[in-house]
Formats: structure tokens, C-alpha cells, sequence
């Protein structure tokens, strides 16, 4: 199994944790590593024994999921990836996109076609709505066969 | 003419939203997802927000009861069926219609006031109690489960 790492700004990761516990339920091969307050001195060496575990773990790789491009949790994992091979990093994570990531790298091995399936996965997501586009007349059905 | 292909039966007083589309669509396979409710039926809005979160390629419908029982008949083999109800009390209405529903997945009954928690997402109330016994005794299978990765919970909680 491809493994996965969830870190970012604040409380970033845990909120975004507890968004997937609701939805998807616990998965493994899953951890977060939030970099924020007391935990911030360590958090270069956390992020990097975090990733090198999962690593280990797993054969076909470790997709990074981070908030930011540019920030701290980035930059140190741009750093990491520099000595962890079939390591991957994706930008601006969204609770879609790991939604869909979780069913996706069942059987996946990979790691670099499924991290742009994230990026894929995470733009197609970011839409507008109007009210206008819900207040229209329903499709009635129209299989021929069935109902 | 053949039985309807009705994968499962869930009880959400959500109906169709992240749980549903996301976990348990995919889980389970099923082409088209039928929201068998009265007031979802005649409301064209909550129809629509419910087509916006089923997967691409999964069709929905929004049948009343009465509806559901009249049409389920005429499903076609390939319609690999998910229905999604509000109530135990709507699910025992399809069955005893003879919609024929041999398993239900118990998600989220929400708390409200007269009902008793009874498991981490499910309260009931005495007439909840009284169709959950009532859809054991018709031989429906009944399990208390949130998303498909969550263990069971022990169905006796209901009845306790």
C-alpha cells in the first residue's frame, strides 16, 4: 500500500483528520503531523522519522499531503524527499482529494501517477455554486429499461 | 419477472450526503441510488443537492414510498440498487409493501428529544424499537454501521 502523511500550518492536519474520521472512518497507513506551537522546534525531525517509518512500511511509496506551497511543512518536505526515494509531495490539500486518494491507491503502485491524481482530483473539486443551479426542474428518469 | 437487484438498504436521516456518496456508493458497487422518501420526492431542491454529491456515473432517484413499492417490480437486472431511507419506520412501509429487502444498514438516527442514544450515531425511541422488531421478524437483516471501515455495533443495543 501507498502510504500517506498529512502535515500543515496549525491544527491543519488534525482538523482535516477529523473531517476524513467522519466521513471515511480510520484508515491505515494514515498519519498526520501537525506543526504548530510547543511541537514547532521538533517538528523538522518529527515530520522526517514520520515519513521514514511509513516509509519502511511501505514498498511502493509515501505521498506527503501538505496545505501550503512555500510554507515550513513544505519546505521540510521538499528537504526529506531529497533523501527518501518514491517519495511524493502534493500542495494544497483538500478534504476531496484525500477522500478520493483513499479509494484510489487501493491496488495502486504508482506513487508518482497517484499524487497527480491527487492534484487532478483536488482542482476538479473547487467549484462555485448558485442557487440557481439547484432550484431547476429534476430530470425525470429516463432509462428505457429499469426504473 | 426477476427480483430487484437491491445491494442494500440504509437508514440516514441525511439521506444522500458525504457518507453515502463517498464510502458507501463505492463499497458497495451499486449504479443507481434510490431515496425512498415522501418529502424529498415533491423537493426539487434537496433532490438536486443529493445529485450533486452521488459519484459521476451513479444515477439517482427520488421515489415517494408508495412510489418505490409500485415501481420496484420493474428494475432492470443491471440496476445494481442502493435505496436510502430516513426511518425505520419508512424501511418497514417498503418491505411490508413488498419491496423485497433482506438487509439494512442502520447510519445515522440523530438524536432528538424523546429518543435515547443507543449506539455512537443511532437513538431511537419506542417506535423506532417497535420496527426494528418488527423488520427482524419479516427476516430482514439489520446492522448498525456509520461508513463501511467502522466495525459493527451490536445490534442488541437497539432493543435494549
Amino acid at each position: 500500500m501507498i502510504g500517506f502523511i498529512l502535515t500543515g500550518h496549525g491544527q491543519f492536519s488534525n482538523g482535516l483528520k477529523s473531517a476524513l474520521d467522519m466521513v471515511a472512518g480510520d484508515q491505515p497507513a494514515f498519519q498526520i503531523v501537525p506543526f504548530e506551537g510547543s511541537e514547532a522546534a521538533t517538528y523538522g525531525d518529527d515530520l522526517r522519522a514520520a515519513i521514514t517509518a511509513m516509509r519502511a512500511e511501505c514498498e511502493e511509496g509515501v505521498i506527503v499531503f501538505v496545505d501550503l506551497l512555500g510554507g515550513t511543512p513544505f519546505n521540510q518536505s521538499m528537504m526529506i524527499a531529497n533523501d527518501v526515494d518514491k517519495l511524493e509531495i502534493v500542495t494544497g490539500t483538500n478534504l476531496p482529494m484525500v477522500i478520493e486518494l483513499l479509494f484510489a491507491r487501493n491496488g495502486a503502485t504508482d506513487v508518482t501517477a497517484l499524487a497527480e491524481q491527487a492534484v487532478t482530483a483536488g482542482k476538479d473539486a473547487v467549484t462555485r455554486q448558485s442557487l440557481a443551479s439547484v432550484m431547476g426542474a429534476a430530470d425525470e428518469a429516463t432509462d428505457e429499461d429499469g426504473i | 419477472m426477476a427480483e430487484p437487484n437491491i445491494l442494500l438498504t440504509r437508514i440516514d436521516n441525511r439521506l444522500i450526503h458525504g457518507q453515502v456518496a463517498t464510502q458507501w456508493n463505492s463499497t458497495l458497487g451499486s449504479n443507481l441510488i434510490l431515496v425512498a422518501n415522501d418529502e424529498v420526492s415533491t423537493n426539487t431542491m434537496r433532490q438536486n443537492l443529493m445529485k450533486m454529491a452521488a459519484p459521476a456515473g451513479v444515477a439517482t432517484r427520488f421515489f415517494s414510498l408508495d412510489k418505490t413499492i409500485e415501481i420496484i417490480g420493474k428494475a432492470s437486472p443491471k440496476q445494481k440498487i442502493f435505496i436510502v431511507a430516513e426511518t425505520p419506520q419508512d424501511v418497514l412501509k417498503l418491505v411490508k409493501g413488498g419491496v423485497p429487502i433482506r438487509k439494512v444498514n442502520i447510519g445515522n438516527m440523530h438524536m432528538a428529544e424523546g429518543k435515547r442514544q443507543v449506539a455512537t450515531s443511532v437513538a431511537v425511541d419506542d417506535s423506532d424499537v417497535a420496527a426494528f422488531k418488527e423488520l427482524q421478524e419479516l427476516g430482514v437483516e439489520l446492522e448498525i454501521r456509520r461508513v463501511p471501515s467502522t466495525p459493527v455495533e451490536d445490534t442488541s443495543k437497539l432493543f435494549s
